[in-house]
């Protein structure tokens, strides 16, 4: 519990993200190397698709990792709304841009992958139309906190429409279950035996890991130089920057 | 005493809106305008006039809705009375809800007066009509509460606001002109439905915290 407070102390957390990002951009590089030269390289082309399937070592892990961005964002935008603590602030508008990000890159990766597959380069099922409408939210909170100003009132604009539009999540993750869609069903669950055969699933789990670090170290990198910005009148920085 | 404060400040709701009957009337008149339009403009041809009716109705409504929830705020903002709202006990959502509640019924008045209109000029049926205004019905206090959540942002920031919430609209329009004329229409109902009830209760409680970061800055 102490160190939940200690975190909100922008010293504190500056120099915790900093130790973190060195390690985690490292291992974030090493696992990802390994999990897309093994996908690239060595995994089996699928039977259907050919050699087509290896974007799915960067959609897949995209798409996941564009939700759980999503939910870390709401997250720090409860801890915002509850607590009031500006390094959660900082925390949500890096996660904004990184999901951002991601989002995109899941958007396009599949749009091609759509192309030589299904046929088309984009069509207006459940599961595409909800990430594009997740795109279009963390735009909107993009352009909000540009547009608002980088303050903690506008932190709570921000935390409240995140909130607001938190219901898109389990949205997406349903939809496949819900509606009669194009896009395949779920191949990883929690409780069941995976349906993907383990020479290609070990490298899209060690992709995932890879890109869930690289995120991470880009979130925390992000946070890091948005509280430098915010904190630059005080003592700690400028012994900072002194060295 | 919290009971009557809410009480009257319904009736002063319903008194603002019949001392200013041109506020209500415009934006009503403008989705009159906006869907008698389409009939006129697009080529005659009855089946893309029946494909077209629940997109363009719905489409309309939400503009009409967005530009009727404007002025939601703008006076009592002006003179003082919201702050007074703002700093009073009772909770601010439920000044919230009595806002949205009495527009809600004026606009249900007005779409019943519209229906027969938009039947004639679309040449509707009695199932068509009657799936167009259950939707309507069920559908509208969901985007009564994403306008009302646009407009608690100021005068100034309701057009980006709506720009940039209008992807949570997306699936209640979705669901809204999915049900014109559909066979499986008491499904597309109970989820507008939901939505409506579910977006009502969230959404008063984020415009009433809306509200009050507004008035933290001025």
């Amino acid at each position: 519990m102490k160190l939940f407070y200690a975190l909100g102390n922008p010293q504190t957390f500056y120099k915790l993200a900093d130790q973190l990002t060195q390690k985690l951009g490292f291992m974030a590089l090493v696992i990802l190397l390994t999990g897309w030269g093994w996908g690239l390289l060595f995994a089996p082309p699928d039977y259907q698709q050919g050699d087509a399937v290896r974007i799915m070592y960067l959609h897949v892990p995209a798409a996941m990792l564009s939700l759980s961005i999503y939910a870390f964002m709401a997250l720090a935008a409860f801890v915002v709304l509850v607590w009031r603590i500006k390094v959660a602030g900082s925390l949500m508008r890096a996660s904004a841009q990184v999901g951002a990000l991601l989002t995109f890159i899941a958007l396009i990766t599949g749009s091609l992958w759509g192309k030589p597959t299904w046929g088309t380069w984009w069509v207006w099922d459940a599961r595409l139309t909800s990430e594009l409408i997740l795109l279009m939210i963390y735009v909107g909170l993009l352009a909000l906190a540009q547009q608002l100003g980088n303050n903690a009132s506008a932190d709570k604009i921000i935390a409240i429409i995140c909130w607001v539009g938190v219901i898109d999540l389990p949205i997406i993750h349903f939809s496949v279950k819900w509606w009669n869609t194009l896009h395949q069903g779920s191949t990883l669950t929690v409780f069941a035996k995976p349906k993907i055969h383990s020479s290609m699933l070990y490298p899209l789990l060690i992709s995932l890991l890879g890109l869930a670090l690289f995120c991470a170290w880009l979130i925390l990198s992000l946070s890091k130089y948005a509280i430098l910005q915010k904190e630059y009148q005080k003592d700690w920085v400028a012994k900072l920057c002194k060295n | 005493m919290a009971h009557g404060l809410v009480y009257r400040q319904l009736l002063r709701e319903k008194q603002i809106i019949f001392r200013q009957k041109h506020a209500i009337l415009q934006p009503f008149l403008f989705f009159l305008m906006f869907i008698a339009f389409f009939p006129l403009i697009l080529p005659f041809n009855l089946q893309l006039l029946h494909a077209v009716c629940g997109g363009v109705v719905w489409m309309s409504l939400t503009i009409a809705l967005f530009l009727a929830a404007e002025r939601f705020y703008l006076e009592d903002s002006q003179c003082g009375y919201l702050e007074q709202w703002l700093i009073y006990k009772v909770p601010v959502y439920s000044y919230v809800l009595c806002k949205w509640l009495v527009h809600g019924v004026v606009q249900v008045v007005g779409v019943l007066f519209c229906m027969p209109i938009i039947a004639v000029m679309y040449q509707l049926n009695f199932l068509e009509t009657y799936s167009l205004l259950a939707s309507i019905l069920c559908g509208m206090p969901a985007l009564l509460a994403m306008c009302g959540l646009v407009s608690a942002f100021g005068p100034n920031r309701s057009i980006l606001m709506l720009l940039i919430l209008f992807p949570l609209i997306i699936p209640i329009l979705m669901l809204g002109s999915g049900a014109f004329a559909s066979s499986a229409l008491s499904a597309y109902l109970a989820l507008l439905l939901a939505l409506s009830i579910g977006m009502v209760f969230i959404l008063s409680i984020a415009s009433a915290a809306i509200l009050k970061i507004s008035l933290e800055n001025t």
